[in-house]
């Protein structure tokens, strides 16, 4: 009678931690499922403002004039006002020259941290009258 | 008896033990990926097609400026060539770039379609460079393709030049025409009217009061500036 009970036991146990390993692992495979889908949103939303920043100041001719005339500050201060209080920023520029591009500044805005996702977004300036040579703007960008 | 609690004690701990080791390793896995730095080039394909096209325009807008203003020096020179140099430095530029991303990018003009025409004629000066460039871009997910008339027309006319009192107001007009869309020349170009910068009144219409100096005849020069060059100058003389 009791050796039976010691049997019951040790299945109990054995059902046990098998239950225990299917719960972990359904709640490790939805916890990872959301923590993907959660990631790629915050990469959109990112990609959205950096592209919607640089489309701005683009077509308002800011970006070539500050480019071309390497005003780096006033950029660094237009790209803060466009973006959003909650996004941060660093950008290189580099200009074409001898077929490759060569940088000339960066980086420039706040620090890159170690431990965030960043999303990168070019746009590159055809030239002006000063300089026709393109100049590539990389604006990072993360929370 | 006592084995047997022994025994009970032995499989409960073997539970917590298994428990807590696959609790620490899934913290530590999650861990693990919330400090590693990721980093990410997601522009959207429209995005880079609006930056190529809205970029080889003003490279389009760069040569007119550049041969108007060779042209108006008196450099003798061939506008094919220089057109052709431009906007080859361009498409390498863009293929370098973009390809390395993964990009597929076709960019291409037929040189036999390219042309540059003026017509300088003193109160009316027109400058018109015509290209049109084929843009073809594929990633993965998406190809897109499209022929981009990128031609330039600048024109500025004076339009009334009239003698009030000691006064003189001059009326110039200047457009900027890029393919089939007019845009008017809103805080584009600045306009300097015998060297007075003169003030946008709308509709392309610029105005400046200048003083009359006589006694009978004055010249009125006027010159349109944008951010890739001066484009045209007209005059008058009245």
């Amino acid at each position: 009678m009791l050796l039976l009970k010691n049997r019951r036991a040790q299945y109990y146990t054995v059902d046990f931690i098998i239950a225990s390993i299917i719960i972990l692992g359904i709640l490790s495979l939805v916890y990872s499922h959301y923590y993907i889908s959660y990631e790629q949103d915050r990469s959109i939303y990112l990609s959205n403002t950096g592209e919607h920043c640089l489309t701005v100041l683009a077509e308002s001719g800011k970006l070539s004039e500050l480019v071309y005339s390497e005003k780096w500050d006033t950029l660094s201060q237009l790209i803060d006002l466009t973006l959003p209080s909650n996004v941060y920023f660093s950008f290189y520029v580099y200009k074409w020259e001898s077929g490759t591009w060569t940088r000339i500044v960066g980086p420039i805005g706040e620090n890159m941290p170690q431990n965030s996702m960043i999303v990168k977004v070019t746009y590159i300036l055809a030239g002006n009258s000063t300089d026709s040579s393109p100049r590539k703007i990389e604006l990072y960008l993360w929370e | 008896m006592f084995t047997k609690v022994k025994k009970a004690q032995f499989y409960t701990m073997a539970v917590a033990v298994i428990a807590v080791a696959l609790i620490s390793t899934s913290i530590i896995i999650v861990g693990v990926r919330n400090s590693m730095r990721s980093m990410e080039v997601s522009e959207d394909i429209y995005f880079v097609l609006n930056n190529i096209r809205s970029e080889t325009l003003r490279r389009v807008e760069l040569i007119l400026s550049n041969l108007t203003q060779m042209d108006k020096s008196g450099a003798t020179f061939n506008y094919l060539e220089i057109a052709k140099s431009y906007l080859d430095e361009w498409i390498e530029c863009l293929k370098n770039e973009y390809e390395s991303r993964g990009y597929k990018l076709h960019l291409s003009y037929d040189p036999s379609q390219l042309s540059y025409l003026r017509n300088w004629n003193n109160t009316i000066s027109t400058s018109i460079f015509t290209a049109i460039i084929n843009i073809q871009l594929e990633n993965e997910n998406a190809k897109i393709e499209q022929t981009v008339n990128a031609t330039h027309i600048f024109k500025l006319s004076i339009s009334k030049v009239e003698r009030i009192g000691s006064n003189l107001i001059v009326q110039v007009n200047f457009t900027k025409t890029i393919g089939t869309l007019e845009e008017l020349s809103v805080d584009y170009a600045v306009v300097y009217i015998n060297g007075t910068r003169a003030n946008y009144v709308g509709g392309g219409m610029y105005q400046a009061e200048l003083i009359f100096t006589g006694p009978d005849t004055v010249t009125v020069y006027v010159s349109a500036v944008s951010s890739s060059g001066i484009f045209v100058e007209a005059l008058e003389t009245r």
